[in-house]
């Protein structure tokens, strides 16, 4: 209820902060700062990335957005109260951990959730949301003041499509769903899928890696901006200040 | 003189033999005072190419503290597939042992999460081991895994 009068407010100052002006990168980054990623090899990716290429040219961007990724990493295991003995789990400290207890460690500023790959959630809608009300609920209990996210799927290449015919349309009624359970729970919605997709609605073979699921280099440049993008509409929305502005 | 031309042979023997002794243990001290990060790169194939990660992860994800070693390095590869290395040189023996664990735990992790997922990593991984000479313990994700890890310890 908290969350979704905090939402509501942020609209309702939309329209005062609607003449906002850009911030700068060093600025928008600042909405990372104390922060956590929890997700899958997607994630993995977008690690490397940001260590190896953003933090090569920015040494101060995304250093203290902490990454939890497991290769393999199902939603159904972060919605578990417990670290589950049958499948990857996220570590901290060389345990096995569950999302609320780590988010009862280190009670970040954000958390940014991205995982359902490999339960293939797009085949069982129903339950990847009853997944996302738990995931939610357990983080609420445990961190009550870290701002929740749920990014996108990211799409598949048109190469996948053909192994598994009417994924990527599945993909797509599950991030839109995804988006309306966001605004019902008030916790935000980051969608990263369309700037990935090409004119035929697949992920960009530009962007992609060899597997087709996974974003290469390109693909997570688009993401990292689409990342600042966010931090721009929640500065414009109210919902957030940069600590440090420039004049 | 059969007997002095025998004693000068074993002489001469005797000064190859501790020469050689002497440069071997120049070998061992040069790497000691080596930064790991220039030791991996000298010997790991690919290290060049490899990301640094921050060594904030070693403690996030590993649970190895900073205060337990004096020198590390953390590099990936930065694709799912792709080799690693990790070397720390311990403050001390109990400290080594207890990085050693730590790094089996992580192999252990990554294998799991391999082996139904990403085979080809899963295979690289499953030929790996940590090892450990004196203070320093590696970890190292490569092709021909114990000829490398050999090569960077040697003189650890």
């Amino acid at each position: 209820m908290k969350r979704l009068l905090a939402m509501l407010l942020c609209l309702l100052l939309l329209g005062g902060s609607a003449c906002a002006q850009r911030l700068t990168d060093d600025e928008l980054i600042q909405y990372y700062e104390e922060s956590v990623y929890v997700g899958d090899s997607l994630g993995e990716m977008l690690r490397f990335y940001v260590n190896g290429v953003v933090r090569k040219a920015h040494p101060t961007y995304f250093q203290s957005l902490k990454f939890f990724t497991a290769h393999g990493y199902r939603l159904e295991t972060a919605a578990m109260s417990y670290p589950t003995h049958d499948d990857t789990n996220i570590m901290y400290k060389g345990n096995a951990i569950a999302v609320g207890n780590l988010m009862s460690k280190l009670t970040p500023r954000n958390v940014f959730i991205l995982a359902g790959l490999r339960d293939r959630i797009g085949d069982d809608i129903p339950t990847g949301m009853t997944y996302i009300e738990s995931i939610v609920k357990m983080i609420s209990e445990a961190s009550p003041d870290t701002r929740i996210h749920f990014i996108s799927l990211t799409p598949i290449s048109a190469e996948v499509e053909k192994k598994a015919p009417g994924r990527q349309g599945k993909w797509d009624a599950y991030n839109a769903e995804l988006e309306k359970k966001c605004g019902e729970l008030g916790v935000f919605f980051i969608n990263i899928a369309p700037s990935l997709k090409d004119e035929n609605g697949f992920l960009a073979p530009k962007l992609a890696t060899e597997d087709g699921y996974h974003l290469n280099n390109d693909g997570n440049a688009i993401w990292v901006q689409l990342l600042l993008d966010f931090a721009q509409t929640q500065y414009e929305n109210g919902c957030w200040t940069p600590a440090v502005q420039e004049p | 003189m059969k007997k002095i031309a025998l004693v000068l042979l074993a002489l001469m023997m005797l000064c190859t033999l501790s020469g050689c002794g002497s440069q071997e243990e120049k070998k061992a001290a040069s790497t000691l005072d080596m930064p790991l990060k220039e030791l991996v790169s000298l010997h790991v194939p690919g290290a060049a190419d490899m990301l640094e990660m921050p060594l904030t992860d070693l403690e996030d994800y590993m649970g190895i503290e900073p205060a337990q070693y004096t020198d590390a390095v953390y590099l990936q590869e930065g694709t799912l597939s792709g080799g690693e290395a990790l070397v720390l040189r311990a403050v001390n023996a109990e400290e080594a042992e207890s990085i050693k664990a730590c790094l089996e735990g992580y192999l252990a992790q990554r294998c799991k999460e391999t082996q139904n997922y990403l085979p080809e990593a899963y295979k690289l991984l499953k030929e790996c081991s940590v090892q450990r000479k004196n203070n320093t313990v590696a970890l190292i994700v490569t092709e021909k895994p114990a000829d490398v890890t050999a090569l960077v310890l040697a003189g650890e």
